[in-house]
């Protein structure tokens, strides 16, 4: 093509504009999430958790930083306030998938609301983990990703309880 | 590789008596026939019990025997506490025969002890035989002198490999990854061919390694040999850090820059060199052989002319001072600036590092992305083929709202968006490290200029202090001054002459690492390798052919070349039929049971089929098995079952074959004998 040809011959230029995808943080892919979340939940207890639980997990294995910060709150050397958690509001968009991909399930609380007999409260509210996203886990297991994160959330070795959690949780608010 | 059981006798002592039961074992197919719960668990538990082989079964220390061995034992005086009790095997390796023997109930230090005896004690006891004390499950049972399974290993011949853990540290191979090769447990070894996996061992990739080592792959050989690759690289990487910050330690600190000698090691052999010198002086770089031969020079042609008096110096000597005053104070407001500067380009190093480190991290979260959705299929993740798993329309990949004014790049652009800025990053990082070293290296120049002409001012105000008829102190100065010089310069030579025989000796052992490196090749499959899973192929579908696998058609299974699974068109074979999971298991374990009578492999010649549970044999063809697994006497191998079925049948499926019957009708195996 000549470029002149471009300018045309009243010497205007038209300029073409093409909208470039945008990169994102792979914090957002969907599918690193959903593995990540079916190992945040087989670290709890019965391999379900509250959604605040999930939150301050979520939070914790986030960064190099927050892994630490959160590694030293727990062996009690850093006070809470040090180790502000942060809501990341692509958690429940990644539990929402979870839930339509089965492989986890709320279905316990949800059941008892239907049932009607007691109400369910959102502090009743549980996210489980299904066969499938234990499947999942152990495929991750064996395999080399999320590597980083793994080796944080084995040295919690379970012991996150959910003392800890609302320990953290109230410093947040304040 | 061989491990063959030759007998077995477990002992069980209550309060009203003594009770056991003895079987030996020849080669081929050995069928152990009971009727239900009458003991065949606990004996074939038994033999991986002696073995100290249950860490298989999961990382719990409890004893996995049934109640019959370590509580409570029923017998025809009713049920009876048990006050002790072992379990002894006599087995065959390459090695010869030993008989390895471990008690079951016990406190927990006695239980890690198992204790050799070598010889065949049981089938043929005698006193004269050795013995010795090994350990089994405490850390070290698998590489220390008493361990029980460097023993066993050694034993049966195999040398187990040294695989590299997640964060760097090395791990052996243990027996409890291999054992699933060779040993199926009634509760879940039947449910899928990686369900007995010790995942808790935390070994990267175990199931592909095992399998690996299982046949004796050269795939493994190279990963292992690259590993070691690695280490070497590491110790080299080391060594060059340390001599470049010994040679730069060494030289006089004059403000010395050596072009060359780069921080990390040069990836070619060709740019280990000595490095060019130079040297700042009036803010130009010269090289230190320039600087050298104008200072030597100087140098000599003070030496050739007398020193001065003070009075034949002090006419231009105020003049002088004046001029020198000058150029100390512009000097100096120089070094500042170079100060602040070398201050500046170190930030800017330092915030590079950290967005270095902040796209590393978000390149690896893709990288992660990206490896599980080449398995999302397997896994039966929708989104992984950007698919909402609800509805099935087209979706971005990223958490963000469906439709909101964003185009996020597709994974793959994203991942190449990093690589790109991650390439930028680093070009600028050691660019600004060559600056900060620059700079800081022009300001040593200039502290080491700003000294001398310090002496120089203190020399001329001395001079014009002076009587007029001593000689003249700065003329002594700068003589002494050049003198100096000249031994720094002498030193820098040395240095640099040490230098060039350290890097002479480390160009050699770097060029034998990428030899090395170039001989040892990718980690990807040989073409042996590639004959030994075709024949493991070849095996494993003839098998499921025989023995009528149902849920998918046969001709579209393979055994996975990167999984060394079944696999159905590339996928992980996953869950089938509770008696279609079965025959995946029959097929695949005697499939490489088989692979050993042709190939070369590390297989023990030996398996082990506890019965599956009742409700999951229905409709299995249990008589294609046995007919398969009689074959296993024409190559010296053994195959041991349990096994219900009516011994009828059983003679009616194996007529004219050859084959061991331990039959124990509908007695308990375990019975009174004293």
């Amino acid at each position: 093509m000549n470029e002149d040809d471009d300018l045309g011959a009243e010497g205007e230029a038209t300029i073409i504009l093409h909208p470039r995808n945008q990169p994102f943080p792979g914090q957002f892919r969907t599918v690193r999430r959903l593995a990540l979340l079916t190992l945040l939940l087989q670290t709890c207890r019965g391999e379900q958790a509250s959604l605040p639980q999930l939150h301050v997990l979520n939070w914790a294995v986030r960064t190099p930083e927050s892994r630490r910060a959160f590694l030293a709150f727990v062996q009690g050397e850093v006070p809470p306030d040090e180790a502000v958690v942060r809501f990341d509001p692509t958690l429940p968009r990644a539990i929402q998938y979870a839930l339509e991909e089965e492989i986890v399930s709320d279905r316990d609380a949800v059941q008892e609301t239907l049932e009607g007999n007691a109400e369910v409260r959102v502090s009743e509210y549980r996210i489980k983990l299904t066969d499938k996203g234990r499947a999942i886990a152990e495929a991750v297991e064996e395999s080399v990703v999320l590597v980083d994160e793994r080796i944080f959330l084995e040295s919690l070795n379970k012991k996150v309880t959910q003392a800890m959690v609302d320990e953290l949780l109230k410093w947040g608010k304040k | 590789m061989k491990l063959r059981v030759r007998a077995l006798q477990i002992r069980v002592r209550a309060e009203n008596g003594l009770f056991g039961c003895d079987m030996t074992f020849p080669d081929g197919l050995v069928l152990l026939r009971a009727e239900n719960s009458k003991g065949k668990s606990t004996c074939l538990m038994s033999i991986l019990y002696a073995l100290g082989l249950e860490g298989m079964l999961g990382a719990s220390h409890q004893v996995p025997l049934q109640p019959v061995l370590l509580h409570e034992i029923g017998t025809d005086e009713g049920d009876q506490r048990v006050i002790d009790s072992y379990v002894r095997l006599e087995i065959e390796g390459e090695a010869g025969v030993v008989t390895a023997m471990r008690t079951a109930a016990g406190d927990s230090m006695v239980q890690k002890r198992i204790s050799v005896v070598y010889g065949p004690d049981l089938t043929d006891p005698s006193k004269a035989y050795e013995m010795k004390d090994f350990f089994v499950r405490l850390k070290g049972d698998a590489d220390s002198e008493h361990g029980f399974h460097a023993f066993l290993a050694e034993f049966v011949g195999w040398k187990l490999p040294v695989l590299s853990r997640f964060d760097g540290t090395r791990t052996i191979l243990y027996l409890a990854c291999i054992t699933p090769y060779f040993f199926v447990d009634q509760l879940s070894g039947w449910r899928d061919i990686k369900a007995r996996m010790p995942t808790y061992l935390q070994i990267p990739e175990m199931s592909r390694r095992t399998a690996e080592y299982i046949l004796s792959l050269d795939i493994l050989r190279i990963a292992i040999a690259n590993i070691e690759l690695g280490e070497r690289e590491e110790l080299l990487k080391k060594r060059w850090a340390e001599i470049r910050q010994r040679f730069m330690a060494s030289l006089p600190r004059i403000g010395i820059v050596p072009r060359g000698l780069p921080e990390s090691l040069p990836s070619s052999v060709a740019d280990v060199l000595a490095p060019a010198l130079l040297i700042s002086v009036d803010d130009k770089w010269i090289s230190l052989n320039e600087y050298a031969t104008t200072v030597t020079q100087r140098a000599r042609e003070l030496s050739q002319q007398d020193v001065p008096t003070t009075a034949t110096a002090s006419t231009a000597a105020v003049e002088e001072l004046a001029q020198l005053e000058d150029q100390f104070g512009a000097r100096l407001r120089k070094f500042e600036e170079q100060q602040v500067e070398v201050r500046l380009v170190r930030d800017q190093v330092a915030a590079i590092e950290k967005r270095l480190k902040s796209l590393r991290e978000n390149y690896r979260q893709h990288d992660d992305d990206l490896r599980l959705r080449k398995r999302g299929g397997a896994l039966k993740i929708r989104s992984a083929g950007d698919e909402c798993p609800t509805c099935g329309q087209h979706v971005s990949g990223v958490l963000v709202p469906e439709g909101a004014n964003l185009r996020p790049m597709v994974l793959e652009e994203n991942l190449a968006f990093l690589r790109d800025q991650v390439a930028t990053f680093r070009e600028m990082h050691a660019d600004a490290v060559r600056t900060a070293e620059g700079k800081a290296k022009a300001a040593e120049a200039l502290s080491s200029e700003l000294g001398d002409l310090a002496a120089k001012l203190r020399a001329q105000k001395e001079l014009l202090r002076s009587r007029s008829s001593s000689p003249s102190v700065s003329d002594i100065q700068e003589r002494l001054r050049l003198q100096t010089r000249l031994v720094q310069l002498d030193q820098a030579k040395a240095a640099l002459n040490e230098l060039a025989e350290h890097l002479e000796r480390f160009k050699n052992d770097y060029k034998a690492l990428l030899d090395d490196r170039k001989l040892a090749g990718g980690e990807k499959l040989t073409e042996a390798d590639k004959v030994k899973l075709n024949e493991l192929q070849a095996r494993f579908l003839e098998q499921l052919k025989l023995y009528q696998f149902e849920s998918y058609r046969i001709e579209r299974l393979t055994i996975d070349a990167y999984t060394y699974r079944p696999s159905n068109e590339g996928v992980d074979l996953g869950i089938t039929s509770a008696s279609d999971a079965i025959r995946v298991v029959w097929a695949y374990l005697l499939g490489m049971l088989e692979v050993a009578r042709v190939k070369e492999t590390n297989h023990p010649g030996f398996l082990v089929f506890d019965e599956p549970k009742q409700q999951m044999v229905r409709g299995v063809s249990f008589e294609a098995l046995m007919q398969r697994a009689v074959l296993s006497a024409d190559f010296g191998q053994q195959v041991i079952f349990g096994t219900s079925q009516p011994v009828a049948e059983i003679e009616q499926m194996l007529a004219g074959k050859k084959f061991t019957m331990l039959n124990f009708g509908d007695e308990k195996i375990i019975k009174r004998i004293a």
